[in-house]
């Protein structure tokens, strides 16, 4: 009888497993890069550890970010299955960064939903400003009218000194002068004057009323964060030819 | 109307049923005793009475019954062996002991059982008995005429007074008559005396009959007829009634002078040179001579007084006198001759080493003598009240429907009730003891009010999927009940124990649901009574 009592009690003891910890399911969670500019064009790998004893069928992790994104989902979530690399069950995506500066934070978690609890292991980016040092104009036409009769599209496009995007909200200033250094007096409409999110800026151009043959200088100058012209310009001549 | 009053037909019957037996015993099995055979198995747990035909309970001092086991293939008394030695205080002690050589004298009895006295046939009453026990009954009667008759013989010897008594062939004589009483098969005996004992029994209890019967002031003889009166009787009777057959005899005996050995018993009329014992003999002469009388009276009453034999005449009436004194005699010789033998019978039949015992079953394979074997499975089915631990802090309550297989840890009959038996035995248990003949009764067979016959061991099976979806049926749909159960009112029974069943896991990255413990609790009832109840119900609403 006693041995029945304790087979009992050690069953129910059996029964009273330790609670789960997040580091039980999810570990060695790595990025590649923990700094980086914010071009839209640097990518960070991310993977995750899962446990060994976890089932095949519970293998798939969520990766989330909170800007950037995923390379294969396009979007800020992707599901990822994990496989074995070197005897590890390694889950495994690469991620983008976005064109805003600041910290992205990632984020990882099974897929399957926890009843209990929420099991999410979180890492962050620093996403620095690339900072513009060149900038090119490109005219739709190098010919104008005079009068206003026509206009001219011009888009600048901006460079990071590894030639890559500039993080969005570069300032740039449009001129026409002509080339005795007077003001063109023409107009500019449409004028997106901060870098995009593929590092362009872009404005229609017309031209007022001046004799055919004359030059126009189209000037683009790249402000600093205080509003003041740097060094980082670019022109084209537009010559009026109606 | 008519399913209400076979309702309470069926009510009333199950209220006031009771047994009908003789001395609470539930049933009676008859025992051959020539081959060691009951007409059925002996029930355990219920009282019985063990019917022996071909034994009479007439002569029955009492009756032990003996637990038996099988030793190296034979069968023995089963104790509890005892062993005597001596404490601080150098008194003899005799107690049980274990692992010792089998002494089957010394084994304690179990019981002494009841029977029917006044029964040609013995009936011997069993309280009710454990389950799978063998035992041997151990019937103690009188002492058979045959081996009284050489104990007589020693008694014989041991009365006489003369210098030429003969002590060493009266100890021979009642070695013999020990082996006499010895069981023939299997050699226990009861004659449990050695001849000093026995010289002090018979000195204490005997000797002051065979002093008497040895002292002829006891006994009296009358004058035997003369030549000429029995010559008379032949002739009288001879011519009136039949031819006189035994008058030789008589002239016999008045040749030889010894009338009084006649009448005393030493001497058989019909056998005159031979020599019997006197009870018999007298009883034979008594008889004779009753007949002589008759025979002459007769003649008397046709009107003949006298008769002439060679010019004497003898009178008739005058030899009915002779013959009635000597009738007298004899009848006075006999009843003094009886008292006393009834008297040394009666001191004999008292003392209690001096016995036969009859034994059944003994040392031999048979199986008979134990009582039966029943079930130790029962099903049952009912309702389990079940607390798992879950994914949270707390256990999660699952009620289930279950059926189950209680086992008992003794055969169990159910139809029996705890109450049926004994709390605590009377006499009291028996088992420490001065000496070996105190001993017992230590009830080892007996069946006694015990939590085992109600404590069982559950192993249920749940069944219906689990609607909680935290939890799975531990294996093929049911989940896995253990525990403790403990029978009430024959047909029900609670249990409480683990509960084995499956959970998911805290994991979430584990998909296998684990195995979990929690405890339940649980009432069920006998499925046989299910069943009864099923097929009442289908009489009372078909």
């Amino acid at each position: 009888m006693k041995k029945l009592f304790l087979i009992i009690c050690l069953g129910l003891l059996y029964s009273c497993n330790k609670e789960v910890q997040v580091n039980n399911l999810l570990s060695d969670f790595v990025l590649s890069k923990k700094q980086v500019l914010a071009d839209g064009q640097t990518t960070v790998t991310v993977s995750v550890k899962l446990s060994d004893n976890s089932s095949a069928d519970r293998r798939s992790v969520i990766f989330s970010s909170s800007s950037g994104i995923f390379t294969v989902s396009g979007t800020k979530k992707q599901t990822v299955k994990a496989e074995f690399e070197n005897g590890l069950i390694i889950a495994k995506a690469t991620f983008r960064v976005s064109m805003d500066p600041g910290t992205i934070k990632i984020t990882v978690q099974p897929e399957f939903d926890s009843p209990l609890a929420e099991f999410v292991l979180t890492d962050s980016i620093i996403v620095a400003p690339s900072v513009p040092s060149s900038i090119k104009i490109e005219p739709s036409s190098f010919g104008i009218g005079s009068n206003f009769i026509n206009e001219v599209y011009l888009s600048g496009f901006l460079e990071n000194s590894s030639n890559r995007y500039v993080s969005k909200g570069n300032k740039v200033l449009f001129e026409d002068v002509l080339l005795s250094g007077t003001p063109a007096n023409g107009r500019f409409r449409n004028v997106l004057n901060f870098s995009n999110d593929t590092s362009k800026v872009s404005a229609i151009y017309s031209a007022t009323i001046l004799p055919i043959g004359t030059n126009i200088k189209i000037r683009a100058t790249v402000l600093d964060n205080a509003g003041n012209l740097t060094s980082i310009k670019d022109s084209v001549l537009l010559t009026i030819n109606l | 109307m008519r399913k209400a009053v076979l309702f309470w037909l069926f009510a009333l019957t199950v209220l006031i049923s009771k047994a009908q037996n003789p001395v609470n015993s539930e049933s009676l099995i008859k025992y051959d005793i020539g081959n060691h055979k009951a007409d059925k198995p002996i029930p355990f747990d219920r009282p019985f009475t063990l019917v022996i035909e071909k034994l009479s309970a007439k002569n029955v001092k009492f009756i032990h019954a003996y637990e038996a086991i099988y030793l190296d293939g034979k069968r023995r008394l089963a104790i509890d062996k005892i062993e005597t030695f001596k404490d601080d205080n150098g008194k003899q002690v005799i107690v049980p002991a274990t692992g010792k050589p089998f002494l089957d004298s010394l084994s304690i009895y179990d019981l002494e059982l009841g029977f029917n006295s006044n029964s040609d046939t013995l009936q011997v009453y069993f309280p009710a008995l454990k389950p799978n026990k063998y035992y041997d009954i151990n019937i103690v009667t009188y002492l058979p005429d045959d081996c009284k008759k050489l104990l007589m013989d020693v008694n014989n010897l041991l009365a006489d007074t003369t210098a030429s008594r003969d002590e060493a062939k009266a100890e021979n004589e009642l070695s013999k008559t020990g082996e006499c009483a010895a069981d023939k098969i299997f050699k226990r005996r009861y004659f449990a005396v050695d001849f000093n004992q026995y010289k002090s029994f018979f000195n204490k209890e005997l000797k002051k009959y065979y002093k008497s019967l040895n002292d002829s002031i006891n006994y009296k003889t009358s004058p035997f007829l003369r030549h000429k009166e029995i010559q008379a009787i032949d002739i009288s009777t001879t011519k009136e009634l039949a031819d006189f057959k035994d008058g030789n005899i008589l002239i016999e005996i008045e040749r030889l002078g010894n009338s009084d050995d006649v009448q005393l018993g030493y001497v058989d009329v019909k056998k005159i040179f031979q020599l019997y014992l006197p009870v018999s003999v007298l009883e034979a002469n008594l008889k004779f001579f009753d007949t002589i009388q008759k025979r002459n009276q007769r003649v008397i009453s046709k009107g003949f007084e006298n008769v002439t034999v060679d010019t004497t005449t003898v009178s008739l009436d005058t030899i009915n006198r002779k013959v009635v004194k000597i009738v007298k005699s004899i009848q006075d010789n006999l009843l003094f001759l009886k008292g006393q033998m009834k008297s040394i019978n009666k001191a004999i039949n008292n003392d209690t080493r001096l016995s036969y015992g009859v034994y059944l079953a003994g040392n031999t394979v048979s199986s008979d003598l134990k009582t039966a074997g029943g079930t130790v499975l029962f099903i049952d089915a009912g309702f389990a009240n079940i607390w798992l631990p879950g994914t949270g802090s707390s256990l999660s309550y699952v009620p289930k429907l279950y059926t189950g297989v209680s086992i008992y840890f003794r055969p169990i009959d159910k139809n029996t009730r705890r109450n049926k038996f004994p709390k605590n035995f009377d006499p009291p248990k028996n088992t420490s003891c001065d000496s070996a003949t105190d001993c017992g009764p230590d009830y080892s067979i007996v069946s006694r009010r015990d939590i085992l016959q109600n404590l069982s061991l559950n192993i249920g099976l749940t069944f219906g999927s689990m609607q909680n979806k935290e939890f799975d049926n531990f294996y093929n749909g049911a989940s896995l009940l253990i525990g403790p159960a403990y029978r009430f009112k024959r047909a029900f029974k609670i249990s409480g124990g683990v509960a084995l069943a499956k959970a998911i896991s805290k994991n979430p990255l584990i998909s296998e649901k684990r195995v979990v413990a929690g405890p339940y609790f649980s009432l069920s009832v006998d499925i046989d009574f299910i069943e009864s109840i099923k097929s009442i119900t289908s009489i009372l609403f078909k």
